[in-house]
């Protein structure tokens, strides 16, 4: 028996967060009122659109639209940081008046991240770090996406000999241990990339994390083949293409969606991980994970606490958002009832 | 039965075989040689360089060292490490016993609090204790396992002894220094305050993904018709949770253990480091910083046997537990 | 044999949901005799499921609560117990089955150890014992080979022969009273038949009261002694199969009567259904809950719900216009304006 076979709990992969269940459940409320309406008398709902759907059920989830919100908010820093007023260059060390470095200053007035080691100003490292990380996240996730969706189809739609060596193909990327490979291969681009680190990385974390998200897909495919609108596109004489781009494609969105979201936060975390063991994204580059380990350093030795706190916080940050935000779009694109009516 | 073990064997054997061509191939292409230390230093001569190489087959086409290798990997006999005089194979089997005592306790510790906090989130399901738990879970899943270790290090080692005077945990190594001199008691002691901190690193992360996931895979039993009929037939609320909910309900989650295992090796990588914790890990990331790439190998291979025996001891453990699924 | 076994009274279950309460049962009363066979029936969603957990207490909280209503099973009203009390009656005095055998069953435990879990409860024997009974129930079902079927997991069996461990199991303990919710819904319907015959010989042997839910007026006909016909959570008609078949008095009966195909007609150029669609149970119609979709409609139905009325004896129907109605074209399937 091999993996497929296998009972399908969705959403298993390394580090994704499990199934079903809304982030933080409230239990159902009571209406009182249940005067029959005139005109829709008898009538249970009104046709809704799948967006509209989608867009009631997300409000409720007040959370994820605040992590929304945050992530918005990090990605707009990220994008505009060149044009803050004010803000300093993340690898230059910053010199009073009399010429001495400003090292290891704790948070004040002037810096409000403090400075670390080099007397670099913290706070526009960690405006910029985000920059870099978000960069390697979002186009992993992009990656992952293409990868995993492409792969996915056909093996779930071809099925057969394709479908079996495509997945084979997956079980044994999805059976590499993640960070012991991702050192090696990182330390390899790291002298062939000399440079251009963040794309980089973004190709490496990408080639690695699509196998989940394929096998969602080829899920998705298998069953959403046997319906018969697939059936009825075939027989209007729909080529193979059309059918998987316009037909199914549209309905297995969702878990896509939602994967991919939470692969971004894979993949934040993974580069962070690397850059602290020194093979992601080196300095002065600012990055998240390499400014951890040398704040944790600083922390530990010279009690620069902000050090550690700043980007670490960070990454917590925007982490949990992206986790809320993926358990959010799940719950409202794919709702599951807990309630059973009769 | 027996051929399913064999063929996963089979698979797994593939699964690392490929993975040594990879990360062989990666290890050379690395423009650096690992001889570029000795060949930067004026006192070796062309020739002592030459004869090095030679000597470790370096002057070899690069698919000639590899299937020296791998013919050497196979007989046991994994080479001379480039910085030093040991045996790579010494090397290793020392370190790992560090490495697998670290996860062990890692794994021990998630299972046996995760698993019953999923449960108990599920049984009270909405109370705050549920609503709490799936915070701490997503709080802690979202955080780099290296800021949880030095946290941790910072919390309970650094600023715990300033504030009590009493040094609670170890932040490096396996064992004080004076652990041979030591009574019975006391070594247990010792040895549980070096791991504790380290194993928890891992363990916290690996409890918030057990947690969640038991908690659905317990609510999705709880709704299931099986359960209502043994409410039908008039069993009490007691029998029919432990009997017919615990026992459906604690299948999947040895799939996720399964795919958790990678995770795991990955964590004490990072926490090696983190904790000066003698394991394969540092062993790892030391060698490939130096392109000492017997030692890489060497590494790779390990982890990636140990992954296939255990995903085939979970895998069986699913079989014993769901009989559904016997394996033919 | 006019000895009732149950009887329910007003009973309304509700339910409290995101969008509202849903009235899933709202005010049915009915009887069921001992050794009767009585039907339930109605569309999906109508609230006879309700009913049937309702009477077991297995209403699911606590979105679902029993409002009121009496549910008197020997002399003693349910719904006064204590859990524990009730834990006595299930299974052992009161059993139910369900609808998908595929599900029901515990797909870890050997349907052995399922049986004899229920009969070492309730019938105070031990192990060896309840296996000889286990035995012996899965041999009335029919089931060839029970001792080795005892050692075989659900999901080594057919559909069919899960639902005849069903029956087994809520056979094996001598209920005074068998509720079976959609038996047969989930086979095909060669299994169907032979089921229901199962059941028809069984009940028939112990005496056994039998409450069959279902959807099918046909599987009912073959059945069941006096059918209820609900709809929306309410009573429609309620009297013996021959008065509900031949002397039908409520329009949506009769709707359901004509949308059976059946071998024996003419055949027609269409198939016949009601029109519209089930209602809503949070805000359902004003005044009689079928108005929407009936073809008598009149204004007196849209301000007054219509109580149950005793046509003839043990003959009832919630219509204001039963039993002036003429439905005869309705159950022959001429397509009506």
């Amino acid at each position: 028996m091999t993996d497929e076979n296998r009972p399908d709990i969705e959403g298993a992969p390394d580090r994704g967060l499990p199934t079903e269940g809304a982030l933080l459940d409230t239990p159902p409320e009571t209406s009182l009122d249940f005067e029959a309406l005139d005109a829709a008398e008898g009538m249970a709902v009104e046709p809704v659109t799948q967006w509209k759907l989608f867009r009631t059920r997300f409000s409720r989830h007040r959370l994820a639209m605040l992590a929304a919100a945050v992530l918005a908010f990090m990605v707009l820093l990220a994008i505009f940081a060149d044009f803050i007023p004010g803000l300093r260059d993340p690898t230059q060390p910053i010199e009073n008046e009399a010429g001495q470095l400003m090292l290891r200053m704790a948070p004040n007035s002037e810096f409000w991240f403090g400075t670390d080691n080099i007397g670099q100003d913290q706070l526009s490292r960690v405006i910029y770090g985000g920059r870099t990380s978000l960069q390697v996240a979002g186009l992993t996730g992009f990656m992952v996406a293409s990868i995993g969706t492409t792969l996915g189809a056909i093996a779930g739609y071809y099925g057969g000999w394709i479908d079996n060596l495509i997945m084979r193909f997956t079980d044994l990327v999805l059976s590499l241990p993640l960070l012991p490979v991702a050192i090696v291969a990182a330390a390899w681009l790291r002298d062939a990339f000399e440079g251009k680190e963040a794309l980089s990385l973004a190709i490496l974390l990408g080639s690695l994390l699509w196998g989940t998200l394929a096998r969602i897909v080829r899920a998705e495919f298998l069953s959403l083949r046997e319906k018969e609108f697939v059936e009825a596109a075939r027989a209007a004489g729909a080529k193979d293409r059309r059918i998987i781009f316009r037909h199914v494609l549209p309905n297995a969105i969702s878990p896509i969606i939602v994967n991919a979201t939470l692969v971004i936060g894979v993949a934040i975390i993974l580069e962070a991980a690397l850059s602290f063991l020194g093979f992601g994204v080196r300095p002065p580059t600012p990055a998240w994970g390499q400014m951890a380990a040398e704040g944790g350093r600083l922390a530990v030795n010279a009690g620069a606490w902000w050090a550690l706190v700043f980007p670490s916080g960070a990454l917590i940050l925007t982490v949990l958002s992206v986790n809320f935000l993926g358990d959010g779009l799940r719950d409202a694109l794919d709702p599951t009832q807990t309630i059973e009516r009769k | 039965m027996f051929n399913y073990v064999i063929r996963r064997l089979v698979y797994g054997l593939i699964t690392v075989f490929a993975l040594s061509i990879i990360v062989f191939w990666l290890l050379q292409s690395t423009g650096g040689d690992p001889l570029d230390r000795l060949k930067a230093n004026p006192r070796i001569t062309q020739e002592t360089v030459r004869q090095m190489s030679e000597f470790y087959g370096l002057d070899q086409p690069v698919w000639r060292q590899y299937l020296t290798w791998l013919w050497g990997f196979v007989r046991l006999d994994w080479g001379r490490s480039f910085t030093g005089v040991d045996m790579v194979r010494d090397l290793v089997f020392e370190r790992l016993g560090g490495t697998l005592r670290l996860m062990m306790t890692a794994l021990g510790i998630a299972v046996l609090v995760g698993i019953p906090l999923g449960i108990y989130q599920a049984l009270k399901q909405y109370s705050f204790f549920d609503q709490a738990g799936t915070f701490f879970s997503f709080v802690t899943f979202s955080t780099p396992i290296f800021v949880l270790g030095m946290l941790l290090q910072i919390i309970f080692a650094l600023y715990l002894e300033k504030w009590t005077g009493v040094k609670f945990f170890w932040t490096s190594g396996m064992n004080s220094t004076n652990y041979s001199n030591l009574s019975f008691f006391a070594k247990i002691g010792d040895t549980l305050q070096h791991l504790v901190l380290p194993a928890l690193s891992i363990a916290l992360i690996s409890i918030a993904g057990y947690s969640r996931y038991q908690r659905a895979a317990m609510l999705e039993v709880m709704h299931s018709d099986y359960l209502r009929t043994a409410r039908a037939k008039g069993l009490s609320r007691r029998t029919v949770i432990t009997k017919h909910a615990l026992r459906n309900a604690l299948i999947p989650i040895v799939t996720l253990v399964s795919l958790d295992i990678a995770g795991v090796i990955g964590g004490a990588v990072i926490t090696e480091t983190i904790f000066g914790w003698p394991g394969i890990g540092r062993l790892y990331i030391d060698a490939i910083n130096l392109n000492n790439w017997p030692v890489v190998m060497a590494v790779v291979m390990s982890i990636a046997i140990m992954v296939v025996v255990m995903n085939l001891l979970a895998d069986l453990t699913y079989g014993w537990l769901d009989p559904r699924v016997r394996y033919d | 044999m006019a000895e009732p076994i149950l009887q329910v009274n007003d009973l309304r279950t509700y339910f409290s949901t995101e969008e509202g309460i849903v009235k899933a049962v709202d005010g049915v009363s009915f009887t069921i005799d001992k050794g009767e066979r009585f039907g339930v029936v109605g569309e999906s969603g109508c609230g006879k499921s309700v009913t049937a957990l309702s009477v077991m207490r297995l209403v699911e909280k606590p979105a679902g609560q029993i409002v009121t209503g009496e549910i008197i099973f020997d002399g003693m009203d349910l719904l006064r117990l204590t859990e524990e009390e009730m834990r006595h009656i299930r299974g052992g005095r009161i059993a139910m089955i369900f609808q998908d055998p595929m599900t029901a069953l515990n797909p870890v435990y050997t349907i052995g150890n399922q049986l004899v879990e229920t009969i070492e409860l309730h019938q105070r024997v031990g192990k060896s014992e309840a296996e000889q009974i286990a035995i012996q129930a899965l041999d009335d079902v029919h089931i060839p080979n029970p001792k080795q079927r005892m050692l075989d997991y659900p999901h080594q069996l057919s559909g069919g022969m899960r639902q005849r461990v069903m029956i087994a199991m809520g056979l094996s303990c001598n209920p005074d009273l068998l509720i079976a919710d959609e038996p047969t819904t989930a086979l095909d319907v060669t299994t169907q038949a032979q089921i229901m015959d199962l059941m028809l010989e069984l009940a028939d042997d112990r005496d056994t009261a039998v409450m069959l839910i279902t959807h099918d007026l046909g599987v009912v006909a073959g059945f069941c002694d006096r059918i209820q016909v609900m709809y929306a959570g309410r009573l429609a008609e309620y009297g013996t199969t021959d008065e509900i078949f031949q002397e039908t008095l409520h329009p949506y009966t009769a709707g359901l009567l004509g949308s059976m195909t059946r071998m024996d007609e003419v055949k027609q150029e269409r198939l016949f259904s009601i029109k519209g669609a089930p209602p809503s149970l949070i805000t359902p119609p004003s005044g009689c809950r079928f108005r929407p979709r009936c073809v008598f409609a009149q204004d007196v139905c849209r301000s007054d719900a219509p109580r149950a009325r005793e046509m003839s004896p043990g003959h009832w129907v919630a219509c204001h216009f039963a039993p002036d109605l003429d439905l005869e074209t309705i159950k022959r399937e001429e397509t009506v304006a």
